[in-house]
């Protein structure tokens, strides 16, 4: 199955998932609120959860980040 | 060609805003005869002639966002992805916008530069401007770059195809080069990229990039050319560049027309992403997550 974690606008704000039948999860334009939703879905992820880590270890960026409705969008400030 | 500068040496960025203006200029008037990529097509680009890249001298972007997923002392990265490239491969997971120079919106240096700060100050970590192909638009690049903080972390992510004379433009610009090493053979180059020469070129583009900038070669391991494409560029790794960084990407899906090519009608199996995994760790590459 293939979903636009966002539909796409032409300015960008997209994740695409993959999800394989063997439950493999494969991303591109990989966002923080896509990693954060992953990372929920599977905590033992480490690949993941460093992603996050970094971020959150960062200034405090994940704290004025929008959320657009319900879509993992992640556009610039 | 005569640069303003001609060097700007490795970590000596005080200038680099002012020698990238210089630069921008000189590369806007090369595409009165574009010989940026090694296609070496020698069109008018300003007046409107296109080469294999199609691009014409107006850059535009296709998505502008902070991203996670490259290497961790990469992250949070500030993405630019404009549009449009000088191959044309078959598996291109962004191939609408990277195959169409005129996809997505007018990339205006100075305005994006004001975002990229922001990005920074908000926590990203690196600016990154990819494609799609940046070499064919280094003009843009050069220019945005003379926008942004001499001191912020800049990523230069290429599919290493660059003439020589545009490699001369980019020296000192960027602090990381993120190349791809994408094919281990030219009969793979040429089927699912249409690329010619691929292996000269790449491997001249890598070793300057080693010489020059800090380095990491990217590979995207395919399905069913994990021996005729994996293996080939490990070897020439390990034997050329063997204290090069190597991002192994398995994350391969039959995006745009991979599925011309049967063997890619698929994503890599586990069997081959170990495969790939004990070829590294034998030649001892020195991978980066």
């Amino acid at each position: 199955m293939k979903c636009n974690a966002a539909k796409a606008s032409r300015i960008g704000g997209e994740a695409e998932l993959l999800i394989l039948p063997d439950g493999r999860v494969l991303v591109h334009n990989l966002t923080l609120m896509v990693a954060e939703a992953l990372v929920d879905l599977n905590p033992d992820d480490e690949f993941i959860h460093r992603r996050v880590a970094a971020k959150r270890s960062g200034h405090s960026a994940a704290k004025t980040e929008q959320h657009p409705g319900n879509l993992p969008r992640r556009p610039l400030p | 060609m005569m640069l303003a500068e001609r060097n700007v040496s490795r970590g000596s960025i005080q200038d680099r805003r002012r020698v990238a203006r210089e630069r921008a200029a000189i590369a806007r008037a090369m595409l009165a005869d574009c010989r940026l990529c090694t296609h070496n097509c020698g069109v008018n680009r300003l007046q409107g002639e296109l080469g294999l890249c199609r691009a014409d001298a107006t850059t535009r972007f296709f998505s502008a966002q902070v991203e996670v997923a490259e290497d961790m002392e990469l992250i949070p990265a500030c993405a630019l992805a404009l549009s449009g490239c000088d191959l044309r491969c078959d598996f291109c997971i962004t191939g609408a916008s990277s195959w169409n120079a005129r996809a997505g919106d007018i990339f205006d240096p100075r305005a994006m530069a004001v975002k990229a700060r922001q990005a920074l100050e908000h926590g990203a970590r690196t600016i990154m401007i990819l494609g799609g192909e940046p070499t064919i638009h280094l003009p843009a690049a050069l220019e945005f770059v003379a926008e942004l903080p001499a001191t912020a972390k800049l990523v230069w992510k290429t599919n290493a195809h660059a003439s020589a004379v545009a490699r001369e433009l980019l020296d000192g610009m960027f602090d990381i080069w993120l190349a791809d090493f994408k094919f281990g053979n030219d009969a793979c180059a040429q089927s699912l990229a249409r690329v010619p020469d691929y292996l000269r070129i790449v491997r001249e583009n890598l070793l300057w990039a080693a010489e020059h900038t800090e380095l990491t070669v990217r590979h995207l391991l395919m399905p069913g050319h994990i021996d005729c494409c994996w293996r080939g560029v490990a070897e020439w790794l390990a034997a050329e560049l063997p204290n090069v960084k190597v991002s192994l990407r398995s994350s391969f899906w039959p995006a745009w027309r991979a599925r011309v090519h049967p063997e890619m009608r698929g994503t890599v199996t586990k069997v081959e992403s170990h495969e790939a995994l004990r070829i590294a760790h034998e030649l001892g590459l020195e991978l980066v997550e």
